[in-house]
């Protein structure tokens, strides 16, 4: 098998904005949902989009585009999903060690390229460690070897597609109607991420459904234990692709939790730069979210206009935390306070982007505006009366985030002042700055979207009010780990800490103990991730809707697969 | 016998279907990077002309798939069958004055009748892939079939009425000292979405529906196939449009003041790729509309309209 190894460093030969090869891509596995994001910003990368062309159906790929983690599960559903490829193609593997901070630890996710499991196949390995942008996923594609020749000779037939027909007797094709069970994932077009729910349809109507998780599990948990405190918020970092920051800032507060000093505190600047990148980084994935609406409606012109604006707020969020590339960003949260200041260049980017994003919601983002009448009207009654979720529901469901708001609950973590500890309140900032929880009614699909919008509104001010009123003073506590280590004895340390990731409530309990000959290390951490709650009502949901319908109801959820399954 | 002539006049015909198409293809890339908000001086120079015919040549290196337990003679012909049968409408095309393959005096019956069929092998085409997606893109291809069938049916009978004839020649004809888009705005529009419902376009790509069906429709097709199906439906569109330009935008004359200073052909290209661009675009603003919305619209909304229309045109033709 000719590897190609290529990790960012080398410089590809050929210039792929100089290129006019087409390349077919599939995009599957937990990291497409980003990487399709990217792709899909117009202006950046209009020469690329037009030359590297996104597929629906694997016989008309070229490449079969496996972005980040696979794990067992997902494994099988790839090598199946590899036999229907027509051939000539080939695999690129990328970013298959993303999100593991330590892939040796790794329980559950393989670390090895699936070229083992496959016999005759171009299977190809980049980028393997690294969060990919687009130019550098252009330039891995463009650097593959030519395509092998298609084999003309073999006749033989090849996998046919995923479900077949069941074969039936004379006597059963009768009149009666039979309902059918469709797999829907954990590799389809419309969902994004492996998320796979089983249904089944009496014609297009779904009677039953049934969710099939596992295909994003990583086991972070428990590849987190056994290791020094200090290396744990990377763990929190990889929960979500989507809001690594969100991830990073609750395991980083528990963390606190055991480790402050009493008399210690955390400044108040590190805690107002913690708020403006997480409503930074909520904005970005509300951003998304909806863009990710849109392109199930069929209405990709939109959402590559969406997804620009989304462009435009991570790179502000990367100046704002300095980050010198994708995987540094969950970097910026430190235990004890953030890694870097505030910078001018960063303020001058934020001011300009915040005025954007307020133009922008009011201007063209209510929905008269965006689509013109007729359009507004199609738009709506696509989405109006689509997976109600009623309030006893919702609560009995432990719905949490823009999910529950929208349906009626004005209940925001933000603005929950109890926090387990008094160290490091961000709910008190929140406060500070005339924070109020959003809430839509309705509860159905058109409500959820109108309470990601209104949140990008709220959130915007949210950034220009703490800009106003940054405190002075230090940005980070020094922690001194190894001098806190007589506090603790056999008996392991807990915290519990929980914040509003932009799917919803998040938390993370963790545990720390001393053992000898090691130091102090990660007895246990447990992370109660929102998207989960949303998965398990799903099936639920999702009865009684037509499939296009159902499809809808799925991406109006903001389900992230990995963040659900840890 | 066949003569000399009519064979030239076949193989006219096929260039003409190929050139159109491709171009066809080159507007439909161009409204959908334009739609993403990209202007159109970031395309590949020279202006991206080349691009459709890079992605065929992609296409085309790819092995045409034997299906295991397919149906195949259904599956396998479907693509030739569409595109033999939209070659034979394009016979019809009154292209200039003295440009048309064949002048029928039944022509926009042919047009009708013929074209019908070209749902029936997207419905042989997704029936024959034995795939549970493709049961449903063929219900959804069988249950939108009658829309607009008859929605198409009903708004062309006004320039029927209009120019008492069925000859598409003589229909071009009548237009000479007014174009019936003026006298039938509504039968127009009521042509323009039940064209873009029959040309299998966004809003109402349902069997077609990418995301939805994991590929509906051509989801199972590669290589050669697929290439001459994306054909087939590129040359419906333009069909759609040079058909609608013959019955209400005056054909192959020149604008009314301007008068023709344009060859007849060029007008007639010109008009055509304008009104597809017309009907795209829009396709490209609106979410993809369920089953039952496009059967209501149709069946509810454009049927009735159609029908007042008839009875306008009549009222026209009567008293003024």
């Amino acid at each position: 098998m000719p590897a190609l190894d290529y990790n960012g460093a080398a410089t590809p030969t050929s210039n792929p904005y100089n290129s006019n090869q087409v390349c077919n891509y599939l995009l599957v596995g937990q990291g497409a949902a980003l990487i399709e994001a990217e792709m899909l910003v117009a202006p950046r990368y209009a020469r690329l989009r037009r030359l590297l062309l996104s597929q629906t159906s694997p016989r008309q790929a070229d490449v079969l585009l496996v972005a980040g983690p696979v794990n067992l599960r997902l494994r099988k559903a790839l090598l199946r999903l590899s036999r229907q490829l027509a051939a000539p193609y080939q695999i690129l593997e990328v970013g298959n060690k993303v999100g593991l901070p330590d892939p040796k630890q790794s329980l559950y996710t393989q670390t090895e390229s699936l070229a083992k499991f496959l016999s005759g196949v171009h299977v190809h390995t980049a980028l393997q460690d690294k969060l990919i942008t687009p130019p550098q996923i252009a330039h891995a594609l463009h650097a593959l070897p030519p395509l092998p020749a298609a084999i003309t000779t073999n006749k033989q037939a090849t996998e046919g597609p995923g479900d077949l027909i069941p074969q039936r007797s004379s006597e059963d094709r009768e009149m009666a109607t039979e309902d059918l069970t469709l797999s829907l994932g954990p590799l389809h077009p419309a969902i994004y991420g492996p998320l796979r729910l089983i249904l089944t349809l009496d014609g297009e109507q779904v009677v039953a459904a049934t969710a099939d998780s596992g295909y994003a599990h990583r086991g972070l948990e428990k590849a987190a234990e056994g290791h020094p405190p200090a290396a744990v918020i990377a763990y929190g970092a990889a929960l979500d692709g989507l809001a690594p920051l969100a991830g990073a800032v609750v395991v980083a507060q528990a963390l606190e939790a055991i480790m402050l000093p009493e008399a210690a505190k955390l400044s108040k600047r590190a805690i107002y730069l913690r708020v403006i990148a997480l409503e930074l980084e909520r904005i970005a994935s509300h951003l998304f979210t909806t863009a990710r609406l849109l392109r199930t409606l069929n209405l990709d012109g939109k959402a590559a206009q969406v997804l620009e604006e989304r462009a435009k707020v991570v790179s502000a969020l990367e100046i704002f935390i300095q980050a010198v590339d994708n995987a540094a960003v969950s970097a910026y949260i430190k235990a004890g306070g953030v890694r870097n200041d505030l910078t001018p260049a960063a303020f001058r980017m934020l001011e300009e982007v915040t005025g954007r994003l307020r133009y922008w919601t009011e201007q063209e983002f209510t929905p008269p505006d965006l689509f013109g009448w007729v359009g507004r009207y199609a738009f709506e009654s696509r989405l109006k009366g689509l997976g109600i979720i009623d309030t006893d529901t919702a609560l009995e469901y432990c719905l949490s985030g823009p999910n529950l708001r929208a349906s009626g609950i004005k209940l925001d973590v933000r603005t929950v002042a109890a926090q387990t500890n008094n160290y490091n309140d961000i709910s008190s900032v929140y406060q500070e700055l005339g924070f109020e929880p959003i809430v839509v009614k309705g509860g159905d699909a058109f409500s959820r979207y109108h309470q990601r919008i209104a949140e990008i509104a709220a959130s915007t001010s949210l950034i220009k009010k703490a800009l106003k009123r940054l405190p002075a003073g230090s940005y980070q506590y020094k922690l001194e780990l190894d001098e806190l280590k007589p506090q603790f004895g056999m008996v392991p340390a807990e915290a519990s800490s929980l914040i509003e990731s932009p799917r919803g409530l998040l938390v993370a309990h963790l545990a720390l103990t001393l053992v000898p000959g090691k130091g102090l290390v990660v007895e246990r951490l447990r992370l109660r991730t929102p998207s989960w709650a949303h998965y398990s009502l799903l099936p639920q949901l999702l009865v009684g809707e037509r499939l296009d319908d159902a499809l809808v109801v799925i991406n109006s959820l903001d389900i992230a697969p990995d963040e659900a399954e840890r | 016998m066949m003569s000399w002539t009519e064979v030239l006049n076949a193989l006219a015909v096929l260039g003409a279907v190929l050139v159109v198409a491709y171009f066809t293809a080159y507007l439909d890339l161009c409204l959908a990077t334009r739609a993403a908000g990209v202007s159109l001086t970031s395309l590949p120079k020279p202006l991206g002309i080349l691009q459709p015919l890079c992605i065929t040549f992609n296409l085309l290196t790819k092995r045409d798939n034997r299906l295991a337990r397919a149906d195949h003679l259904l599956f396998r012909t479907a693509p030739i069958v569409a595109f033999v049968t939209i070659l034979m409408v394009f016979g019809i095309i009154p292209w200039g004055q003295a440009l048309i393959g064949r002048d029928l005096n039944v022509g926009l019956f042919f047009f009708l009748a013929i074209l019908g069929p070209v749902t029936i092998t997207l419905m042989n085409a997704a029936w024959g892939q034995n795939s549970k997606n493709g049961v449903l893109a063929t219900f959804r291809a069988g249950a939108i079939l009658f829309s607009y069938e008859i929605t198409i049916g009903f708004a062309i009978i006004g320039p029927v009425m209009e120019a008492q004839s069925l000859s598409l020649e003589k229909i071009v004809a009548a237009q000479h000292s007014i174009w019936y888009i003026v006298l039938q705005p509504l039968g127009f529009a009521i042509y323009l979405v039940a064209a873009l419902m029959m040309s299998f376009r966004p809003p109402f790509d349902i069997p077609l529906a990418g995301s939805e069906l994991a590929g509906g429709a051509l989801a199972e097709y590669s290589g050669g196939r697929f290439v001459l199906y994306k054909l087939a439906l590129n040359a419906l569109a333009f069909l759609l449009a040079a058909i609608g330009v013959a019955l209400f935008l005056g054909g192959w004359q020149g604008l009314p003041l301007i008068g023709p200073f344009l060859p007849d052909w060029l007008w007639f290209l010109l008009k055509s790729f304008g009104l597809l661009a017309l009907m795209l675009w829009c396709g490209y603003q609106l979410p993809r509309l369920r089953v039952d919305q496009m059967l209501a619209l149709a069946w509810k909304i454009l049927l009735p309209l159609a029908l007042l229309n008839i009875v306008l045109v009549g009222i026209v033709a009567l008293f003024v």
